[in-house]
C-alpha cells in the first residue's frame, strides 16, 4: 500500500474508531462503576436519537436536539437505576447475571416501545445547514459532519475523562469504584453516585444516538450494530478503564479499516480473532485488571 | 407427598401426548411440545456450565448451532441415518466447546462471557460466509428424514408423533445424564469451584481441568439440542449460531432457576410458550416480553422453580 | 307410509342432497395464511405488503365466490426457524388452504419444503430466491415480484450500454446481496464491460467509510450497490457525503431506493439509477387508481411491496372466482393460475409456466428530486428467469 493509501484508511478508520469512542464512553462508565454489563445501552442510544429527532422536528434545531437528548435520557437512566437495578442490587450484591438480564430485558422492552410509539419506518435526523458541506484533505473529500463528529467524539473522552480526573465528582467515583466500602466509610454517597453514574451512561448514550443517528438513520432496532461492537471494543481494552475503551475503540476503528482494504474475504471475522487473541494474551484486556471485576 | 407421583403422572403425561392429536388438539401443539423439550435440553445444558459451574457464557449458541450444522450436513452428505448425525454433532460442538475452554479457563466473568460470544460469532460469519458449504444466509433445507429400528419397530422421523417421542427420549436422557454429572464427585467439585476457586484448589480441585471439562461436557450437550433441532426443523441457517439465541438461552435458564437442572424445563415452557402466545396476539410482543423478563427478573429473580419449592416448603 | 308421504320425504331427501354440499360450503369458510414479518427489521416491508393484499381484499369484500373467508397473519420475525414454526401452526392448527407468503429468502427456502409436502398453494409476494425458480421450483409456487437474476443480470447488460464500461460491485453479504452481484458481475463482462472491484460489507454496517477508498481508486464509472432498509440509508448518504456520487452513476436493485428508504435518503438518491417491477409514478391508469387507492383506503405510500401484495390477492380471488369457491382442489386452481394475465399496477403480470417466476416489464428508473420520486426512463419487456434446466414442475 502506499503512503496516501495508507493514511486514507487510517482516517477511514479513525471515523469507525470515534464512533465507537462515543458509544463506548457511556458503556465503560458504568461497568466500571457499577459492574453492570448495560445491554440497554443500544436501547437508550436508540431512544436519544428519537428524542434528538422529536426536538429537530419540533424546534428545526440539530443543536438543540444535541442538548436535550442527554438531558431526557439522563433522566430515564436515573430512573432505571434508582427503581430497578438499585433494589435488585441491594438484594444480590453478588450476582452479575441478574442486572444484565434486567437490561437485556429492558433493551428488547425500550425496541418494542419505539415501535409502537414511532413506528417501524427507517427516519432522517437532518444535519444542520452549517455543517452540510465537505472539506477537502488532499484527494479526499471529507463531510464537514464528520469532521464535527470527530471533534465531538473527542469533547466528550476530554470532557468525561476531566470529570473523572479532575473534579472532587470524580474523585468520589473512582473512589466508589475501587472500594465501595471504604467510601462509604468516608463519607461517599456510593447511592447517589451510582445514580449519577448510570445517568451520566445514559446520556452519553443519547448524545451518541444523535450524533451517529445523523450520519446514518433511525429505527428502533438501530442501536445493535454498533453497541455490539462498542462491547467488544472496551472488553479489548480493559473494561472499567476509560483509556482502555478509547484505545480499544481507536484499534478496533484500525482493524476494521485495514481490515477491510487488506483481507477483503474475512475482514468480518477479524475482529472477533483479535478479541479473542488479546483476550488470550492478556485476560482483562489491555489495560484491564484494575477494576474489581 | 411423594415427589416420585406427580413426576410419573407428568412423564406419562409427556408420553401419552401425541396421541391427542386430531382428537383434543393439533398436531401443532405436539410441535410445539418438541421445541420446548429441545430448548429445556438447551438450558440444562447450559445450566451445566452456568449454575454448576458459574461459568458465564454468550456463547452457547455456537455450540447448538454446531451441532445442528454437524447434523445437517452428515445427512446431507454421508449418511441419511440418524447416528452418524448425532454423534457428528455432540463432537463437533463438545470440539468447539474443548477449544473454547482452552482459552477461555483463565477468564473470568464478563471476560469468559465476551470471549464465548466471540468464538460463536466467528461461526456464525463463517456460516454466512461459506456458501458452498453451509447455504450461506439462506440455509441449507434437509431431505428426507431419517428412519431408525429394524423389523418391526421403524420409527419414521417424519411422522411428527415418533419425532416427538424420539425427541422426548433423547431430552430425557440428556436430563439424566446431566442429573448424574452433577450429583457425582465432579459435580460437586464444580460447586465448590463456583463457590470459591481459592478453597477449591486448596483442598486439591483441579480447577483449570473441572472448568474446561464441564464447558465440554455442556457444549456436547448443546450440541445434542441442536442435531435434534436441525433434524426436528429439517431446516438450519446461520440465526442458530447467533448470540440473540445465547441470550435467549440464558434467559431461559434463569427464569426457571439456574443450579436447579429441571428449572430448564420450566423456563422453557414459560418462554417459548408465552411468546409463541404473544406473537401471535400482536406484532408488537416484543414490548411485552421485554417487560415480560423485566419483570421476571424484579420478581422471581431466583427462578420459578426455587419460588416453587419454597411456597411447597411453607405450607 | 302413504304415497304423499313417500314423495314428500323423498323429495325432500333430494332437495336437502342438492343443497347440502352449498350448504356445507357456506359454512366453513376458506381460509388464507399470511406468512410475514411484522416486527423487527423487516417489519415495514412485511407491513406494506399485507396493506397491499388488504387492499385486494378490500375490493372483494368478505365473500368469494358465495364462500366467506378469513385471514390468519402470523409474525415470521424474517427467522428461517421462527417461519418455520409459524407455518406449522398454519397448515396444522389454522388448517389453512393458501399461504401467502413471504419476504425474507432464508424464511423461503426453509418454507418451501413443508408447503410442498403438504400441498398447499404458494403465492410468494416477495422472496428472490433463484433457486425457487430452479431446482426449488414447485407447482404449487407462484412467485409474484422477481428472481435474484431478473434483478440484476439485465440491469447489468443496460448499464454496460448506457452508463459505461466500468463497474464496481458492493453488495450486503448476505444471500441476495451476494446472489446479484455474481449475476451482474456475469452480465457485465459478458457485455464486454470490466469488474474493476467488488466488497461485501456485513449486514447492519453503519459506516461505509472503509469501503471508499478502493470505490474510489478503481475509477469505475459504474457502481452496482445492493444495500436494504438502514444499510441502504447509510451507504447512500454516506456515499454522497464522501463526494463519490459526483463522479460514480449508482445503479441498484429496487431495494437500494425503495420507497421505504428513499425519504431517509433525502438528496443524496437524487440521480440514482435502479430497476423494478413496479414504480409508483407509472403512468397507467390502473396504477393511477392504485396509488390514490393505497393512500386512501390503507394510508400508505405506493410502492413495490403494496404492488406484490396486492396483485397476490388479484391472483388469488381472480383463481377462486374462477373455480366458484373450490380451494380443494389444488391442481385445478395451479392450470387457473398458470395462464392467468393479471391486470397489474405495475402493467402486466404473468407466469413463465415452465417455473411460476413471473415475466417481467423490467422499469429502469432514476430518483429525481422535487418532489423526491422515481421516474422510468428505460423499459427492459418480456424478461424471464433464464432456464437452467433445473427445474422440473
Amino acid at each position: 500500500m502506499s503512503i496516501d493509501a495508507i493514511l486514507t484508511q487510517l482516517l477511514m478508520g479513525l471515523t469507525v474508531g470515534v464512533n465507537l469512542v462515543l458509544v463506548a464512553t457511556g458503556l465503560t462508565l458504568v461497568f466500571g462503576m457499577m459492574g453492570v454489563i448495560n445491554f440497554a445501552h443500544s436501547a437508550l442510544f436508540m431512544l436519544g436519537a428519537y428524542a434528538g429527532l422529536v426536538v429537530s422536528t419540533r424546534l428545526g434545531s440539530f443543536w438543540l436536539a444535541l442538548l436535550v437528548a442527554p438531558i431526557a435520557l439522563g433522566l430515564v437512566g436515573a430512573a432505571i437505576e434508582r427503581g430497578l437495578l438499585r433494589p435488585l442490587r441491594v438484594r444480590f450484591p453478588d450476582s452479575h447475571l441478574l442486572p444484565l438480564l434486567l437490561t437485556f430485558g429492558l433493551g428488547l422492552f425500550f425496541e418494542g416501545a419505539a415501535k409502537v410509539v414511532w413506528g417501524a419506518d427507517i427516519v432522517s435526523l437532518d444535519k444542520p445547514a452549517a455543517l452540510a458541506g465537505a472539506v477537502t484533505l488532499g484527494r479526499i473529500t471529507f463531510p464537514a459532519y464528520w469532521l464535527f463528529a470527530l471533534v465531538a467524539a473527542a469533547v466528550l473522552a476530554v470532557l468525561v475523562w476531566l470529570v473523572v480526573e479532575r473534579t472532587p465528582l470524580g474523585l468520589s467515583i473512582r473512589a466508589a469504584t475501587q472500594d465501595p466500602t471504604m467510601a462509604a466509610v468516608l463519607g461517599v454517597n456510593v447511592r447517589r453516585l451510582t445514580t449519577i453514574v448510570f445517568a451520566l451512561g445514559s446520556g452519553l448514550a443519547a448524545a451518541a444516538g444523535v450524533i451517529l443517528g445523523t450520519m446514518t438513520s433511525l429505527s428502533p432496532q438501530m442501536g445493535g450494530g454498533i453497541v455490539l461492537d462498542a462491547f467488544i471494543a472496551i472488553v479489548i481494552g480493559g473494561l472499567g478503564s476509560f483509556t482502555g475503551a478509547i484505545v480499544g475503540s481507536l484499534l478496533l476503528g484500525q482493524v476494521q479499516s485495514f481490515g477491510v482494504a487488506l483481507f477483503p474475504a474475512f475482514h468480518t471475522p477479524l475482529v472477533f480473532l483479535v478479541m479473542a487473541v488479546v483476550l488470550v494474551l492478556r485476560p482483562s484486556g489491555l489495560f484491564g485488571g484494575g477494576a474489581r471485576r | 407427598m411423594s415427589r416420585r407421583l406427580p413426576i410419573a403422572l407428568a412423564a406419562l403425561a409427556l408420553l401419552a401426548a401425541p396421541f391427542g392429536v386430531g382428537r383434543l388438539y393439533s398436531a401443532y401443539y405436539l410441535n410445539l411440545a418438541t421445541w420446548i423439550l429441545i430448548f429445556a435440553l438447551f438450558a440444562a445444558a447450559l445450566d451445566l456450565a452456568l449454575g454448576y459451574g458459574g461459568l458465564v457464557s454468550f456463547g452457547h449458541a455456537g455450540f447448538f448451532g454446531v451441532g445442528a450444522y454437524a447434523a445437517a450436513l452428515s445427512l446431507r452428505h454421508l449418511s441419511t441415518s440418524l447416528w452418524p448425525a448425532l454423534l457428528l454433532g455432540i463432537l463437533a460442538a463438545a470440539a468447539l466447546a474443548a477449544l473454547v475452554g482452552r482459552f477461555a479457563v483463565h477468564s473470568r466473568g464478563v471476560y469468559l462471557a465476551m470471549l464465548t460470544f466471540a468464538f460463536a460469532q466467528l461461526f456464525y460469519e463463517i456460516a454466512i460466509k461459506w456458501v458452498a458449504v453451509t447455504g450461506g444466509s439462506d440455509g441449507l433445507p434437509g431431505g428426507s428424514r431419517p428412519r431408525i429400528g429394524a423389523g418391526a419397530l421403524v420409527l419414521d422421523l417424519a411422522d411428527k408423533r415418533h419425532m416427538y417421542w424420539v425427541v422426548l427420549l433423547v431430552v430425557a436422557g440428556g436430563f439424566l445424564a446431566a442429573r448424574r454429572i452433577v450429583n457425582s464427585p465432579f459435580g460437586r467439585g464444580l460447586v465448590a469451584i463456583r463457590e470459591s476457586e481459592a478453597r477449591a484448589a486448596a483442598i486439591g480441585i483441579d480447577v483449570d481441568r473441572h472448568k474446561r471439562l464441564a464447558l465440554v461436557m455442556s457444549g456436547g450437550l448443546s450440541g445434542l439440542a441442536g442435531v435434534l433441532f436441525a433434524i426436528h426443523q429439517n431446516f438450519v441457517s446461520p440465526e442458530l449460531l447467533y448470540f440473540a439465541l445465547s441470550g435467549e438461552v440464558v434467559i431461559i435458564a434463569v427464569l426457571g432457576g439456574i443450579g436447579t437442572l429441571y428449572g430448564a424445563l420450566v423456563g422453557a415452557v414459560i418462554a417459548v410458550g408465552i411468546k409463541e402466545i404473544l406473537s401471535t396476539w400482536t406484532d408488537n410482543w416484543l414490548v411485552f416480553l421485554g417487560a415480560l423478563y423485566v419483570v421476571c427478573v424484579m420478581c422471581f429473580p431466583q427462578g420459578l422453580v426455587r419460588l416453587a419449592e419454597r411456597g411447597a416448603r411453607t405450607t | 307410509m302413504n304415497r304423499r308421504h313417500f314423495l314428500k320425504s323423498t323429495a325432500t331427501a333430494a332437495l336437502g342432497a342438492a343443497m347440502a354440499p352449498a350448504a356445507v360450503r357456506a359454512e366453513e369458510p376458506i381460509k388464507i395464511g399470511v406468512l410475514l414479518p411484522f416486527s423487527k427489521a423487516f417489519a415495514v416491508l412485511g407491513e406494506n405488503t399485507f396493506a397491499g393484499f388488504t387492499l385486494g381484499t378490500k375490493e372483494i369484500g368478505g365473500e368469494i365466490a358465495g364462500r366467506k373467508y378469513t385471514i390468519v397473519k402470523e409474525d415470521d420475525t424474517a427467522d428461517p426457524s421462527v417461519g418455520v414454526s409459524k407455518l406449522r401452526k398454519l397448515i396444522d392448527k389454522d388448517e389453512v388452504d393458501v399461504i401467502v407468503g413471504t419476504i425474507h429468502s432464508g424464511v423461503a427456502a426453509a418454507i418451501r419444503n413443508p408447503i410442498v409436502d403438504a400441498k398447499k398453494l404458494w403465492l410468494n409476494p416477495i422472496a428472490t430466491n433463484d433457486v425457487l425458480a430452479e431446482q426449488g421450483c414447485s407447482r404449487y409456487h407462484f412467485r409474484f415480484s422477481s428472481s435474484g437474476w431478473q434483478a440484476s443480470a439485465p440491469t447489468a447488460t443496460w448499464a454496460k450500454a448506457k452508463l459505461g464500461d466500468r463497474a464496481y460491485i458492493c453488495a450486503f453479504n448476505f444471500a441476495f446481496g451476494q446472489q446479484t452481484a455474481a449475476h451482474f458481475k456475469k452480465a457485465f463482462e459478458g457485455a464486454g464491460g470490466q469488474v474493476v472491484g467488488e466488497s461485501f460489507p456485513p449486514f447492519g454496517t453503519t459506516n461505509f467509510a472503509p469501503y471508499f477508498p478502493a470505490i474510489r481508486d478503481s475509477k469505475p464509472q459504474v457502481i452496482f450497490a445492493n444495500f436494504a432498509g438502514a444499510d441502504a440509508v447509510a451507504f447512500v448518504k454516506q456515499f454522497a457525503d464522501f463526494g463519490l456520487a459526483s463522479s460514480v452513476k449508482i445503479v441498484a436493485p429496487s431495494n437500494l431506493v425503495s420507497e421505504d428508504v428513499l425519504a431517509a435518503q433525502g438528496q443524496a438518491a437524487v440521480g440514482i439509477y435502479s430497476n423494478s417491477y413496479y414504480t409508483p409514478s407509472y403512468d397507467i391508469p390502473k396504477n393511477k387508481w392504485f396509488v390514490k387507492a393505497c393512500k386512501e383506503q390503507v394510508g400508505k405510500d405506493a410502492d413495490h411491496f403494496l404492488c406484490a401484495g396486492y396483485d397476490v390477492a388479484q391472483a388469488l380471488f381472480g383463481a377462486l372466482r374462477e373455480t366458484k369457491g373450490d380451494v380443494a382442489n389444488k391442481e385445478r386452481l395451479i392450470q387457473v393460475l398458470e395462464p392467468m394475465k393479471i391486470d397489474s399496477p405495475r402493467g402486466r403480470l404473468r407466469w413463465d409456466p415452465k417455473n411460476h417466476n413471473p415475466i417481467l416489464d423490467i422499469h429502469m428508473r432514476i430518483v429525481q428530486a422535487n418532489p423526491l420520486h422515481h421516474t422510468v426512463v428505460d423499459m427492459l419487456k418480456d424478461v424471464a428467469h433464464p432456464d437452467t434446466g433445473t427445474c422440473k414442475l
